[in-house]
């Protein structure tokens, strides 16, 4: 057997199988998550939240949400917050520094004023300038916290360190909540008996070409440009399948930063987010987990699958690039801060499953592809390639992908069917189709690039421009300054 | 792919079918509570009838008017209710809830256990209460919840026997549902509070809490020396409610053994409760090293003791930090 043959041999069946292992973990995932799905609509199908709208009892929740140079959006976007239905809420504002005229905006408009307010600082962070409270009582809920900058994960910890409730709900100021998103979000952390729920994760939607009133979502539509619809469509299966069935196994790593709850008092004594990486998010769920097992005390990350957080997607190559390439490096920068958990068996599945899942198939897999693709190429000049069989696997692959796209859509259509007519289904499964070909590729490259910047210490968190929602124009998109481009 | 347009399609059938039926029920439950402000009568046999009861042939039909039916329910109360309890009825519609209580599906056993116990089908009561303590938790609730509704305070007996913890949620139903029923005097609490099930006795707690059963005090005040912190978080909660001129010190007594949480729930409830003597004990925690702790007691002491803004003032001589806290917790009060 010559050399050539060793090295493909080993790169071939290499590759093969971890490709064999990565599509039955798809496949599991799939068939886990379709009896968590169940549970939870049996469940929910005689439960009636309302109780907790009227309790005494309940629990109280701060929204924790960050803004910088959102003045063209940012009272909308408060009002919006505002409206959204519990009884014992907070919602903390923090501007973290914005150079534009965001906080005299919201003064103006809600009738802010500074007060006095101990800072208990119990994360570290950047100086706050002042603490605003409305004086008119029907603003009493909201709290403006004017910030020198320090970035996304900064402006969340001074809102940790600030807010006065229990839990916390950590948001993207932009994202439009379902009416009764926190009734549904604080379900979980009441329910367990057993284990403390130190995180729950809600579902994120994808609102382009959605119809926005208010403020509030009043009509849902697929996405008519291409790069949403696809997204839509990664959304479905990532939020309906993946985080299902990893919250089944109670080894959910990863709590949307767009909408995410946790227990403030665990969130604190984990350390809060951590502001040396772009993947705070991420980080934060690692670290909360992290704690709860070296300190021995059971615990659980929930997720729960109804809609409840409606938020707008990259609409250009340019913009998806940045946020995938971001993405990336936020995953290797978390996998790197807690590599002691890799394999680790005193962090039971944390270490044994989950963490060693996220290298492999989130963090490599990019980078396997592409060499998988040099390989080929190389293999291709030297004239190695056995093309019937090429072909054979290839058409393997595109149809499995194509299947499991195929199921999630279904999953979709028969819980949430957010798409209701067929025009949208059918719209979706042509997406399925032509994923591979346009979209796929193009993460895989920004996923690359993205571990490329990490080596060469570029540690921008890139601006993510975003066309917004409320329009003069019926709701369509207009123009709004950067978001959140702190580095 | 074509499966998933079928179903489509069946959905968007039942869907029809279901907005058919809705609208036939609707009207006559809005009809059948108009006529209830009319009429004593409850069994009122209005035009449509006939042509629901032909409805209630077909299995879905029924679904959808006993969800209707239920949802009405809810909303309403006295005579109108009764009338759509009586609907329920003359339609056999518990013929179709007991088939559900019986199924060896949880989700249907459920949901047999809401519907009979909204529609107040006490002759049901037995069954529903021996699947109080069932091992499936969300049987277990609907049980629990189920029986309060049907017999009241004293479907609470359920609590002598529950092994399950009995989660939060499920105590903030059991307590929004009996907040709802006319107070009566109810027995057990101190059974309850010696229950070796921990949320048994903290659920008790709250109920002396909400009902402001004074005569417990006593029994209250043993709980602040449980072994479990959270059971003595809830006892400190509850004194507050239940207040008298020794509660104070007992809240007092127990402070340096307590853990943070509960130290600093016990200031929340001096605050509440104490009165001008607590002020020594609250100035000395403000030298607490733990800034909530300082906060809390500082708090406390603005609130219960007019001696507490001198004593924040003269901190603030030496401690600049001091003022902004007084300031704040003036600019609480002010609000």
């Amino acid at each position: 057997m010559s050399w050539q043959q060793v090295i493909f041999d080993i790169l071939t069946y290499g590759i093969l199988g971890y490709s064999v292992v990565l599509i039955s973990f798809y496949l599991f995932i799939g068939v886990y998550s379709i009896g968590e799905t169940r549970r939870y609509l049996r469940k929910n199908s005689f439960t009636d939240y309302s109780v907790l709208a009227v309790s005494t009892e309940t629990p109280g929740i701060t929204i924790i949400a960050p803004a910088y140079n959102e003045g063209a959006t940012i009272i909308e976007n408060v009002r919006s917050l505002l409206s959204v239905y519990y009884p014992n809420l907070e919602l903390l504002i923090v501007n973290d520094g914005s150079k534009d005229n965001s906080l005299q905006l919201l003064i103006d408009a809600y009738q802010l004023e500074k007060v006095p307010v101990f800072i208990n600082e119990q994360i570290a962070t950047k100086p706050v300038r002042g603490v605003y409270k409305s004086r008119n009582p029907v603003f009493s809920k909201l709290v403006v916290i004017d910030k020198v900058n320090g970035g996304k994960a900064d402006a969340l910890n001074v809102g940790m360190n600030l807010a006065t409730k229990p839990y916390v709900v950590c948001i993207d100021v932009d994202c439009i909540l379902e009416e009764d998103a926190l009734l549904k979000m604080i379900k979980p952390f009441l329910e367990s008996t057993n284990k403390r729920v130190i995180a729950s994760g809600g579902v994120v939607r994808i609102a382009n070409s959605c119809e926005i009133e208010s403020g509030r979502l009043v009509k849902v539509h697929l996405p008519k440009q291409f790069l949403p619809r696809v997204q839509t469509l990664e959304y479905i299966r990532a939020f309906l399948l993946g985080r299902m069935a990893w919250s089944r196994l109670n080894g959910l790593l990863l709590i949307s930063g767009a909408f995410g709850a946790f227990d403030r008092e665990i969130a604190i004594k984990a350390g809060g987010y951590n502001h040396k990486t772009v993947g705070e998010d991420m980080e934060l769920v690692v670290r909360m987990r992290r704690y709860m097992e070296e300190q021995k005390i059971p615990y659980k990350v929930t997720y729960i699958p109804d809609p409840l957080c409606w938020t707008e997607a990259p609409s250009s190559f340019k913009i998806l690039g940045r946020q995938r390439n971001r993405w990336t490096r936020g995953t290797i920068e978390t996998l790197s801060f807690h590599r002691k958990l890799f394999m680790n068996p005193r962090y039971g599945l944390l270490g044994m499953l989950s963490y060693p899942y996220w290298f492999f198939f989130e963090f490599l897999a990019p980078l396997i592809e592409a060499i998988g693709l040099l390989v080929f190429l190389v293999f291709t000049i030297l004239g190695l390639v056995d093309w019937s069989f090429f072909f054979a696997l290839l058409f393997f692959i595109f149809a499995f992908g194509f299947t499991y796209s195929v199921f999630a859509i279904f999953m979709e259509v028969v819980t949430y069917n957010q798409y209701k007519k067929r025009s949208e289904v059918f719209s979706l499964f042509l997406t399925a189709f032509t994923e591979p070909f346009f979209f796929h590729p193009f993460v895989v490259w920004s996923a690359i690039r993205g571990n490329i910047d990490l080596v060469r210490k570029k540690n921008a968190w890139g601006e993510m421009t975003r066309q917004g929602f409320a329009n003069a124009n019926a709701n369509k998109v207009n123009s709004i300054p950067p978001k959140h481009g702190n580095s | 792919m074509l499966y998933c347009f079928y179903y489509s399609a069946r959905r968007k059938k039942f869907r029809d079918q279901k907005e058919a039926i809705k609208q036939l029920i609707d009207p006559y439950i809005s009809q059948s509570v108009l006529m209830s402000l009319e009429t004593e009568e409850t069994n009122l046999r209005l035009p449509g009838f006939d042509e629901l009861q032909q409805k209630c042939k077909e299995a879905y039909n029924r679904k959808v008017i006993i969800d209707e039916l239920v949802l009405a329910r809810k909303n309403l109360a006295g005579q109108a209710a009764e009338i759509i309890e009586q609907l329920y009825t003359s339609l056999q519609l518990q013929l179709d809830s007991e088939h559900k209580l019986h199924s060896y599906k949880w989700f249907k056993k459920a949901k047999g256990i809401q519907e009979l116990s909204f529609m107040s089908q006490r002759r049901y009561w037995k069954d529903i209460y021996k699947l109080t303590n069932h091992s499936n938790e969300y049987v277990r609730m609907e049980a629990q919840s189920g029986i309060v509704r049907l017999v009241g305070f004293i479907g609470l007996r359920f609590l002598n026997s529950a092994t399950y913890q009995i989660s939060e949620w499920q105590q903030v139903n059991l307590l929004y549902l009996l907040e709802s029923l006319p107070i009566t005097e109810f027995q057990g609490i101190e059974r309850w509070l010696h229950s070796n099930n921990k949320s048994v006795v903290i659920f008790a707690l709250k109920l002396i809490a909400s009902f402001r059963r004074y005569e417990q005090h006593h029994l209250v005040v043993k709980c602040l020396q449980n072994p479990e912190p959270e059971i003595r978080q809830q006892a400190i909660k509850t004194l507050s409610n239940i207040y008298r001129e020794d509660t104070a010190s007992h809240i007092i007594e127990r402070y340096s053994f307590e853990t943070w949480h509960n130290q600093l729930e016990s200031l929340k409830s001096l605050g509440k409760i104490g009165e001008e003597e607590i002020a020594p004990f609250l100035a000395g925690v403000t030298n607490d090293p733990d800034p909530q702790i300082r906060m809390e007691a500082a708090r406390a002491l603005l609130l219960c003791t007019a001696a507490g803004r001198q004593v924040l003032q003269e901190k603030a001589i030496s401690d600049q930090s001091w003022n902004t806290i007084l300031e704040q917790l003036e600019n609480e009060m002010r609000a």
